[in-house]
């Protein structure tokens, strides 16, 4: 808890809480002038509005999980601290901390941007209106792939210190994360800002035909969470370990 | 004086393989874009129109602005460094000149950038079969692209000056591109720096721009571009007492 303590006194006047709050601003934003072309009361905005959250989630949140993890490793980088913290720190702790410290960003994030969800559904009156399990379900299978990206971003960014290295890696998961959306299950898989549509339990169809675009829900996918959780693990493991062996 | 300044910057960058970025991100868009084009042939249009829309849609909407904000960081960030500030401003030359030196450099990075996506556009269209080469509207859209992209280059040079961190410019430069698609949508992108570029690049399919809003284009360019720049020099003379 101490060290957790630390990581945020250290990101004090880094303007952290800012760009949490822009964030999820930006994805309601966003959002929001989607649903302002869905009708007031309709039936499925709601859904379609979830059904648009992974593709927002894809290159906001990815990036936001890249940003925050570059800033918590680069004040250590800047001010040269890591051979002194190490001293008085175990390796594992000063890493776990720095990944609580993300977690606990991303899930503000991710619960204000589902909260403000929540009220643009109501306050467009869309008949289908999903109960709090449901939003808090949400939120989980949104926080699972962007806390995989900032473990991956971390790693790289407390083994170079050159943060540009760690960013332009955010952006390249940003990328290939939008694009996996419109591939197939198995290339989504690869890739961990994938996971945001794989794990999404509404999906979008588009029909050739008509040129309708419709929304339609599916079973949560238990074994891409459970794969998600050991991609997650595997990184987390193997950059501690990383971490640990750095000579500084 | 002006060409040392420049050169300075350019050194500054020796050994810093941060060029791998720019071309590396158009790889990435144009491999996938490329996959994407071959999957939904029975939807798009076989042609090099679809092809390009595919390869630059996302890229410069959202990540070449991103990744011109990673950059401009680079550029700014090397002051931020100890007291390299106290150096920068001790040394004989005017504060303009510096702001125009990391400008141009900062623009020619992004020529890497767009230079990379036309390469591949032409390389991946002829792999995947289409006849002949792409007419030269393209290279009319990337060039009219790396003229929008100085006014953003000039106003992310200024984000960075002002905010110390490393990754929060990429953010708001990201920020600033969103903002710049919805703002586009509405018809008032001309008028916001993040977007000047993706309207320029005829990425949608939408059409680039008109023969008669090309001179507001490059006006409205030169205006952010000299606006950021000159208020970039202004906050520079603070530079060194803020410095840490």
């Amino acid at each position: 808890m101490c060290a957790l303590m630390l990581e945020f006194a250290k990101l004090r006047r880094r303007n952290v809480w800012l760009i949490c709050f822009g964030t999820a601003a930006l994805c309601l934003i966003w959002m929001a002038s989607s649903a302002a072309r869905t009708a007031q009361g309709s039936s499925d905005g709601t859904t379609s509005l979830l059904s648009m959250a992974p593709i927002v989630n894809s290159i906001v949140l990815t990036l936001f999980a890249a940003v925050i993890s570059s800033q918590a490793c680069e004040t250590d980088h800047e001010a040269q601290a890591l051979k002194e913290l190490l001293c008085l720190q175990r390796p594992a702790t000063l890493f776990a901390a720095k990944l609580v410290c993300s977690l606990t960003l991303i899930t503000i994030t991710v619960a204000l941007e589902t909260g403000g969800l929540a009220i643009l559904a109501a306050y467009k009156g869309f008949t289908d209106q999903l109960s709090v399990v449901e939003f808090a379900a949400f939120a989980i299978c949104q926080i699972g792939p962007t806390f995989t990206v900032a473990a991956v971003v971390q790693a790289v960014a407390l083994r170079w210190e050159n943060q540009f290295v760690s960013l332009a890696l955010g952006l390249a998961l940003s990328l290939a994360g939008l694009f996996s959306l419109f591939f197939p299950p198995v290339i989504q898989r690869l890739v961990p800002s994938g996971y945001f549509g794989l794990l999404s339990c509404v999906r979008m169809s588009w029909d050739a035909a008509t040129h309708v675009t419709s929304s339609y829900t599916v079973p949560f996918t238990w074994g891409d969470a459970v794969l998600l959780v050991a991609i997650c693990a595997t990184v987390i493991a193997v950059s501690s370990v990383w971490f640990s062996r750095k000579e500084l | 004086m002006m060409m040392q300044a420049l050169c300075a910057e350019v050194d500054k960058l020796r050994r810093a393989p941060i060029w791998i970025a720019y071309v590396v991100l158009p790889f990435i868009a144009a491999a996938i874009g490329t996959f994407n084009y071959q999957q939904n042939l029975d939807l798009l249009m076989l042609g090099w129109e679809n092809l390009w829309t595919q390869h630059t849609l996302f890229e410069f909407y959202f990540f070449l602005p991103a990744l011109v904000g990673a950059g401009c960081s680079w550029l700014m960030g090397l002051e931020h460094a100890g007291s390299n500030w106290n150096q920068l401003l001790t040394s004989p030359v005017a504060l303009w000149r510096i702001v125009v030196a990391k400008l141009v450099v900062g623009t020619g990075m992004l020529g890497v950038a767009l230079a990379a996506t036309g390469a591949l556009f032409v390389v991946c269209g002829k792999m995947v079969g289409l006849v002949g080469f792409p007419s030269c509207d393209y290279v009319v859209y990337l060039l009219l692209s790396w003229v929008g992209g100085v006014a953003m280059v000039a106003v992310q040079l200024l984000v960075s000056l002002v905010v110390r961190s490393f990754a929060a410019p990429v953010g708001i430069a990201l920020a600033g591109s969103v903002a710049g698609l919805l703002l586009s949508s509405k018809g008032w992108g001309l008028w916001w720096p993040w977007a000047l570029m993706s309207l320029a690049s005829n990425a949608n399919g939408g059409g680039t721009l008109a023969p008669a809003e090309l001179v507001r284009f490059v006006g409205v360019v030169a205006l952010f571009s000299i606006a950021a720049s000159t208020i970039c020099a202004l906050m520079m003379s603070h530079a060194a007492a803020t410095s840490e």
